[in-house]
């Protein structure tokens, strides 16, 4: 998982929001490539639609700049997929390009949560955003 | 007959984006079963493993060499070369609510995982804990 995280979820200076925007757009280039590529040789592998990216890059500038980069994968079923593993806990997202976004959070044998909501969700998306960066406070 | 929760199956992984050499883990992703051919927004019920621990026909556990070799001749394709595998106790499994069934085509140790659900949400929460139950082992060179 790489780092690009500061000490205090601050707003980010418009240096740093350049080079974060940077980093997803390169992050979804090598994500892009791989898929073309194995399209060409698969035919059990689905193309990521553009509205995917769009939703990846769009969500991952509405997270928390106190938590690291998610590890960001394509989904052989036309999806983009994050994780972040915070200690012994693990947390994922998919997004399909469908305006949703499915997240599930593990943690310990007894504490989960998973779901389904629109990206434009006001509430249990934004909900589950704000508790990652505690996650990683109490995990790492 | 299920498989027996003392049994250790694994999952061949062919992309690089299903692992991390990093932390040594496995990805969610490579535990989604694929889509149903006929109706895109469903999943199929069944994901593929192979089983490598001793079985009770008297066939031993496999060494490493072994399991390989089965990747490469039964599950690998010319465009989709192996990299790693996810080792992963049935125990695990059956805690998630599902099943390990023998399914011996193309090869008497393969498996499914079974009955993944069908919609989105239960597929990538079952997914998530089989990944982090899993464990990451890595292609030797030599087996490339």
């Amino acid at each position: 998982m790489e780092t690009l995280h500061r000490k205090h979820d601050l707003p980010l200076s418009p240096a740093d929001k350049a080079l974060l925007r940077k980093h997803i757009q390169r992050k979804l280039d090598e994500i892009r490539e791989e898929v073309e590529e194995t399209c060409k040789v698969a035919s059990d592998v689905s193309p990521v639609p553009q509205q995917a990216y769009d939703e990846t890059s769009t969500l991952l500038k509405r997270i928390s700049h106190d938590i690291p980069m998610p590890d960001m994968m394509w989904l052989e079923d036309g999806g983009i997929g994050l994780e972040w593993r915070p200690g012994d806990g693990i947390v994922t997202m998919s997004l399909y390009g469908d305006n949703h976004v499915t997240f599930v959070a593990i943690l310990g044998d007894q504490h989960e949560i998973a779901g389904t909501c629109p990206l434009s969700d006001s509430r249990i998306l934004p909900s589950f955003l704000a508790t990652l960066p505690l996650l990683f406070r109490q995990r790492m | 007959m299920n498989v027996s929760p003392d049994e250790k199956v694994t999952r061949f992984i062919f992309s690089r984006g299903d692992f991390s050499t990093q932390n040594g883990t496995v990805k969610f992703k490579a535990f989604m079963p694929p889509r149903n051919r006929e109706i895109r927004t469903l999943y199929n019920p069944d994901l593929s493993v192979y089983r490598i621990s001793a079985l009770s026909d008297g066939s031993e556990k496999l060494s490493d060499d072994q399991v390989w070799k089965i990747g490469r001749e039964y599950v690998q394709t010319a465009g989709r070369i192996l990299k790693a595998r996810a080792d992963l106790s049935v125990d695990d499994v059956y805690q998630n609510t599902l099943k390990v069934v023998p399914a011996p085509s193309p090869h008497k140790r393969h498996a499914n995982i079974t009955p993944f659900p069908a919609n989105r949400t239960a597929c990538q929460r079952i997914a998530t804990k089989l990944a982090l139950a899993s464990e990451l082992v890595i292609i030797p060179p030599e087996e490339i």
